[in-house]
């Protein structure tokens, strides 16, 4: 096994402009320093408080998909469902922000968020609307914590269509990877 | 019956229900690790107060952020009021929002323009 040393990992971030970055169990508790961090304090790219808050909308709802998604879980005391494993990563642009976040997911995983961000990237404006409102009001399914419309809210607020991969890793676990790019500007081309 | 008092956090509304003047207001940022759970009690306490109380009803709302879930849990609220009215209730919602928080107004008109309620947006 390789051994990388720690300063490779700074070095690579620092030069990739990554501004906060997490690898590890996605607990609320984290998630909240986090978001918080990050409407606060690591949001200078942006003149517009508007584009903060979209920021830290994204990165809640792509660490909760995380949290609470992912195949691999740490099971906390008292906790019933477990919490995801996963890595998020914040990277500085220009004029914006792209955050990263990936997690591993089964084979039949792959295909149910496949489907579900193609059809959420063949839609704007009026017609993502239209699906927000649709699955916003579908009743939760039992045992269902989250709303089932993370990836539609998180591509009304991005800049660009959400890019995705997934890596096939073996034993059906398959390496899932979402990018949302977000940048100030006047006129707002999508979302 | 009891008022339905919670202390806000970074990421959890404050709600303030109260029983005897039948102003529910509710405060702050939501995203909490389980939406559900958060908001089941809220659910429970409107729905006894709208079958034992039977008076008035007004939902003043001041909300920073929603997470999707949160705002699915919302809606089930509005569903909520929105029989109660049906049926003859007596409902009032104000919707707050930062003079400079356009995407909170816009939020609160998207959630509640299905919605057959006495709905009012007001600035802070």
């Amino acid at each position: 096994m390789s051994e990388t040393k720690l300063i490779e990992y700074f070095e690579m971030m620092n030069n990739d402009d990554v501004v906060l970055s997490f690898n590890g169990v996605m607990t609320h508790e984290l998630l909240v320093v986090m978001a918080e961090l990050l409407k606060e304090k690591y949001n200078t790219k942006f003149s517009n408080p508007r584009f903060s808050k979209k920021l830290f909308g994204i990165f809640i709802e792509l660490m909760q998909n995380i949290s609470y998604y992912s195949k691999d879980k740490m099971v906390v005391e008292n906790g019933d469902r477990g919490v995801g494993k996963g890595i998020i990563l914040v990277k500085e642009l220009e004029i914006g922000y792209v955050v990263m976040a990936g997690n591993i997911v089964s084979k039949e995983d792959t295909v149910k968020i496949g489907k579900k961000i193609d059809l959420v990237n063949s839609l704007n404006g009026d017609k993502l609307k239209e699906l927000y409102k649709k699955t916003i009001k579908e009743q939760r399914k039992e045992g269902q914590i989250g709303g089932g419309i993370g990836f539609i809210d998180i591509a009304r607020k991005s800049s660009e269509k959400i890019s995705y991969s997934f890596k096939e890793m073996g034993n059906n676990r398959y390496f899932f990877e979402i990018k949302i790019t977000i940048k100030e500007k006047k006129e707002e081309t999508y979302g | 019956m009891d008022n339905y008092i919670v202390e806000s956090t970074k990421y959890t509304l404050g709600v303030d229900f109260n029983a005897e003047t039948g102003v529910l207001k509710m405060t702050g940022s939501s995203y909490p690790e389980n939406a559900v759970e958060f908001f089941k009690p809220i659910e429970d306490w409107l729905k006894k107060y709208i079958e034992e109380v039977k008076k008035p009803i007004r939902f003043e709302l001041k909300i920073d952020y929603l997470n999707t879930s949160s705002t699915k849990s919302l809606l089930d609220i509005f569903d909520i009021l929105e029989e109660y009215s049906q049926s003859g209730g007596e409902v009032k919602i104000i919707w707050y929002y930062e003079e400079d928080d356009e995407d909170m107004l816009e939020t609160g008109e998207e959630l509640t323009e299905d919605f057959e309620l006495d709905i009012e947006f007001k600035t802070l």
